[in-house]
Formats: structure tokens, sequence, C-alpha cells
């Protein structure tokens, strides 16, 4: 058995692991042109909005997309995001590292960012008393400090609901721990968080996927991370999960025009995984990588062709 | 006497027994040698599969080891595989045999499934080189940069290991694309130094050029085209570079080697047309980009490009 391991050793030194073969023309010239791209001057190439979807835990695949984009080198000038989205986005957007992010992220638990233990569980249940989201503030303070929007690396907007009229309700100043908190309060288990003169709930209710969010900053090309739920093949077996798959399947309708207008949609295989499953974090946001590693060339080549103007400058090559 | 007489078929027995296993050890032995040697095809025609079971249970293992790694080592990945699988399930504590059945699955692209096998391995022994190498690999498809970078350097902690120049060029271009330069550099160096291959020359280049080095990037992209005349992107590559340079004169000449044995190339004509442009002469730029610009089924991206700049150059935003 010894003998067949050092031969298994030797075997694979004798023998090259997989290599890609020669670059292709495609790659070469899209690897050419896109580090001119990530040179140009903003105003010659396209602003560039990234938009993270609602999701809960299955939000947390944003965290695997931002470090394939940051690896890249992918210029994100805008971020904009709703609930789970709005959390990730935001302590990106304040410039967190993608290993904070990581360990954040590793780090989730049920009870991270609200007040939920086994009491208040039963007292959810038998009195209807719902609970408070008021730990994300404490939590987001923890990551960035007390930071307004406009104290933020890149700007960033985030979606909440006012539970009084329906309306969405897109935050891009003032305080920034409020707003995330009001954009992650699930309704029917967190009490309504009021803010500005309004009950506000998830804005996942009503903006699952804010591409219009992130436009309203500015962003004229946008890339979109989608970590829908696959309600197709779930039956719910509790009130929450039925709350869920609900406020998910008008989401999801809600959000076909969103998804039309992004210019491109990264997908994570995360359909399955339920909104409190947080021992999947770290495989979560594994999906998130993943996904967005298979996009990313996809991603390259169409801002690559949307910045053709900025590149080619058609006075420039005209005698 | 009596019991003499009535042991002594026993004895044979026994005597044949063992001149039986002596016999079996050292098929082993010989097929071990072949393998060694890349005699595979005649380890798969000596052993097949169903006289694996007639062996001794003790060399049972190391038989399937030994012909799925020469079915996997010749190209038979499919028969490799059932073999592997087999194996896996007679002997699922055997970590040789789970380690070759993860890189028959990730040789295949099944990453997915080769992942377990892998974290099998590594739980039980996390220095195992076989298996942090495949992980690594697969960690760098998926995106997981870092945990590809971790894997790498337990690999290359293995004793033997950090000889391998695949290892180090794979880790050196995971480092890149972490843009730690330096590092990558060096690891790419290190490949380099065990074994020039227009490959890891290829990739020392491109960082060195990242880093400002430019002269250093040319010196090892003229040995890469030296290495194997016959890569083409290479020659692209080097294209590019002096397009980039402003050395429209060099620029045109490499793109016009490519040419002279594909005169549609859809990157050479890009390039050509690149030239013309900067020299302000639109309407051959015009012909280059038209030609690169019907490669859309070859080089869609190429010919996307070429459209684009064709449409702005006859006027359309």
């Amino acid at each position: 058995m010894i003998f067949a391991g050092a031969l298994a050793a030797l075997l694979t030194l004798a023998a090259p692991p997989v290599r890609a073969s020669p670059s292709s023309s495609d790659a070469l010239l899209r690897e050419h042109l896109w580090e001119q791209v990530r040179l140009l001057k903003p105003g010659r190439r396209p602003r560039v909005g990234l938009v993270l979807s609602a999701g809960s835990v299955r939000g947390l695949a944003h965290v695997g997309v931002i470090h394939v984009l940051e690896n890249a080198g992918f210029p994100i000038d805008v971020v904009a995001g709703t609930s789970m989205g709005a959390v990730i986005g935001s302590l990106y957007a304040g410039g967190l590292s993608l290993e904070r992010l990581w360990e954040i992220g590793a780090a989730t638990r049920l009870n991270s960012g609200n007040n939920l233990n086994t009491i208040r569980l039963i007292s959810l249940i038998l009195n209807d008393q719902l609970l408070s989201s008021a730990p994300l503030e404490k939590m987001l303070h923890d990551g960035l400090g007390e930071r307004r929007f406009d104290e933020l690396e890149k700007p960033f907007a985030c979606v909440a609901m006012d539970i009084s009229t329906g309306e969405k309700i897109i935050f891009r100043d003032g305080p920034l721990a409020p707003a995330v908190r009001a954009s992650m309060n699930l309704p029917g288990i967190f009490k309504p968080v009021l803010y500005r003169h309004r009950y506000l709930v998830d804005g996942g209710v009503v903006d699952y996927i804010p591409v219009d969010a992130a436009k309203l900053l500015g962003a004229e090309w946008t890339l979109a991370s989608v970590t829908e739920h696959d309600y197709s093949n779930e039956t719910p077996t509790n009130v929450l999960g039925a709350l869920e798959q609900v406020i998910d399947i008008r989401g999801a309708l809600l959000s076909r025009r969103q998804r039309r207008e992004a210019d491109v949609l990264i997908e994570p295989d995360v359909g399955s995984i339920v909104y409190y499953d947080v021992a999947k974090a770290v495989q979560v946001m594994e999906r998130g990588m993943i996904a967005a590693s298979a996009a990313i060339n996809g991603a390259k080549e169409g801002l690559i062709l949307k910045s053709i103007p900025g590149l080619f400058p058609a006075e420039e090559a005209l005698p | 006497m009596r019991r003499l007489v009535f042991l002594l078929p026993l004895l044979l027995a026994g005597c044949a027994g063992f001149a039986r296993r002596a016999e079996h050890a050292a098929k082993i032995t010989a097929l071990r040698e072949r393998v060694a040697q890349g005699r595979y095809a005649e380890v798969v025609a000596e052993l097949p599969v169903a006289s694996i079971a007639d062996l001794p249970r003790k060399n049972r293992a190391e038989a399937y080891l030994l012909l799925g790694r020469s079915l996997r080592l010749s190209g038979e990945v499919a028969a490799a595989l059932q073999v592997f699988q087999l194996a896996e399930g007679l002997y699922p504590k055997n970590l040789n045999i789970i380690t070759e059945l993860a890189t028959v699955l990730h040789g295949t692209g099944l990453d997915d499934r080769a992942r377990p096998y892998y974290e099998r391995v590594l739980k039980i022994h996390p220095n195992n080189a076989v298996s942090n190498n495949g992980i690594a690999e697969i960690y760098r498809t998926q995106g997981n940069l870092a945990a590809s970078q971790r894997h790498f350097e337990r690999a290359l902690q293995e004793e033997g290991w950090d000889k391998n120049p695949w290892i180090w060029l794979n880790y050196g271009e995971v480092l890149a694309a972490r843009r730690r330069y330096d590092a990558g550099a060096a690891a790419l160096q290190k490949s380099v130094s065990i074994a020039e291959s227009t490959d890891s020359l290829l990739a020392l280049a491109r960082v060195q050029r990242i880093r400002g080095r430019v002269e250093d990037a040319r010196k090892n992209l003229a040995t890469a085209i030296l290495h194997n005349p016959s890569r083409e992107d290479a020659i692209l590559q080097r294209a590019l570079w002096e397009l980039k340079d402003g050395e429209l004169d060099a620029a045109r000449a490499s793109a016009e080697l490519v040419l002279s044995g594909d005169s549609r190339h859809a990157l050479a004509r890009w390039i050509r047309a690149s030239v013309y442009l900067r020299r302000k002469e639109p309407e051959l730029a015009s012909a280059d980009l038209a030609v690169a610009a019907a490669a859309e089924r070859s080089d869609p991206f190429t010919s996307k490009v070429a459209r684009a700049m064709l449409e702005r150059l006859m006027g359309n935003p």
C-alpha cells in the first residue's frame, strides 16, 4: 500500500496536471481590451452598477460573486441591494475587504442581526409578538462604524417597502444602518421599522432585484446577482416557510422587468436553499463564486462592447 | 510414517499455494514496473477486470489501481472511471483508490463529484499532495482563488512536489489572478527554472508586463515563441503588446506572420486593422475589420468587436 502511494505521487509528478488549451483569439482580445477598459477614465466607459437581490441566506452568494468580480478587477462604480443584498452591498460599498466579507458571511447565524431566541420564537408563535431587527444596526456599526450613505467608498442604495402604502422606498442618503435594517426586515417575523415617518418592511416584497435603484445612482450598465428561491419544488410545512415563499413568489413576479433590464445576470445555484439554512452559508458563498466564475468572461465582453466608443473614438481613426 | 503420508498432500497443497502467491506477487511487481515505464497498453491487456477477482485478496486493491491508472494514462478515461468506481465500492477506505477516482472525475470535468472524494482523503491525510493539488485546481476553476492558493501551497510542501514545474505554474497563475504579482512571478520563475515550457514562459511574461518589467516580459515571450514557433497564441500576444506599445510596424509584421498561414484569421485581421486605424487609413482598416466581423462562429467576441468598430467607422454611433 505504501508502495502504491509512492507510485501514485510519482505518476502524478510525471504527468502534467490539467492545463487549459492555448489561449483562444477571443480570450487574447478580451484580456487585451479589458485592461484598457479598466483604465478608461469615467465618462469614456459606462458607469457600472452592481445589483444584489434579496434572498435571505441565499443572498450570501453575493459575497462569492463580489470575490470573483474583484479578482477580475471589475470596475464597480455603484452598488444597490435589497434585503440580504442590502446588507452585503452596504458592507462592500463601505470598503470591507473580501476576507472580512467572507468571515462575516461564514459566521452568519439564524439570530445574526435580530433578537431571535427560543423564548422570543415561542412568544412570536403564541402571543403574535413580532421580533426586532434592531441588532442588525449594531452589526453594521461594528462592521463599518456609524456611517452615512455619502461616507461610503462607493455610492450605494437600498430598498424597503412602506407597509402602509405599499410604496417602494429607495434610500441613498442619510444614516446607513436604519435604511439597511428596514431593507432586511422580513414582514411577519420582524416589527416594521419606523424611519422617516414611515413603517418599513423588507424591500424584497416590491423590488427583489433593484436595477432601478442602481440606475437612480447613475448606473448605465448593470450586473445583477440574483438569488431567487426555486419555489416550484417546495411545499412549505410551517408558517414562516409559507410566508417566505409567498414573498418570494411575489418578488419574482415583480422582478421580471428588472431581470430584463440588467445587462448581465449572475444566478448562483442556490434556489433549493431555504431562508434559514445558515449551516450552508459557506456552501452558498462558494456557489456564488462558481456562478460568477462561469459568467465573468461574458460580463467582461459585455462591458467591453459597451465601451467601444470610449476605446475607439471614431474621430481619432479618421484622417 | 503413516502420519507423514497423511500430511504430505496438505504439505504439497501448502507449497502450491505459496508458489501461487509468489507468482501473483511477481505478476503485480511486473505490472507495477510496466506502469512506471509507461507501458500502459500491456497492463490493460494482461489485467482484465474479471481476472482481478481471482488474485489473492491482498493484491486486488493494487491490481485495480494499476489497471485504472493504466487506462487513465492511456486516455481510456471512461473505462478508468468504471474501474475506480468499482474499486471504490469494494475498498471504500483505500485512500489511493479514492484519490485516483477523484482525479479521473476531475479530469473529465466532473468537479462537483470529484471534490467530496478529495475532501475525504484530506480529512484523513491533510497533507496528501495529490488531493491538495486536485482540490486546488477545482477551487481555481470555481473561482475560489484563496482556497486554491492554500491547497497548492500544501501540495508544494510535500517532498518531491516542489520539483514539479506544472504545479508551480498553476500556483503562480492563481497568485497572479489574486493580484499578488510579485509572489506570482516568483512561482512562475520557479516553474521556468525547473523546466522551461511555452506555457510557463508565457505566464511569466504576462505577469512581468503587468509589473512594468517590459523588457523581461518581451525576452520571455520571445523564448516562448522559440520554444514552440507554431503556437499562434504566443505570436498574437506579441502582436497585441506591440500594438499597445505603438510599435505599429512590428505589430503588423506579427499579425501578418499569422495571416500567412490563415489569411482570414480574425484576430490577426483585427490587429492589422488597428494598425491601419492608428495610421489613419480607414479604408484598409475597414477591409480587415469586415473579414474579422465575418468570423461569428469561430471567434464570436472578436467578430462582435470588429463589427462594432466597423459601424463606428461607417458613421453609425
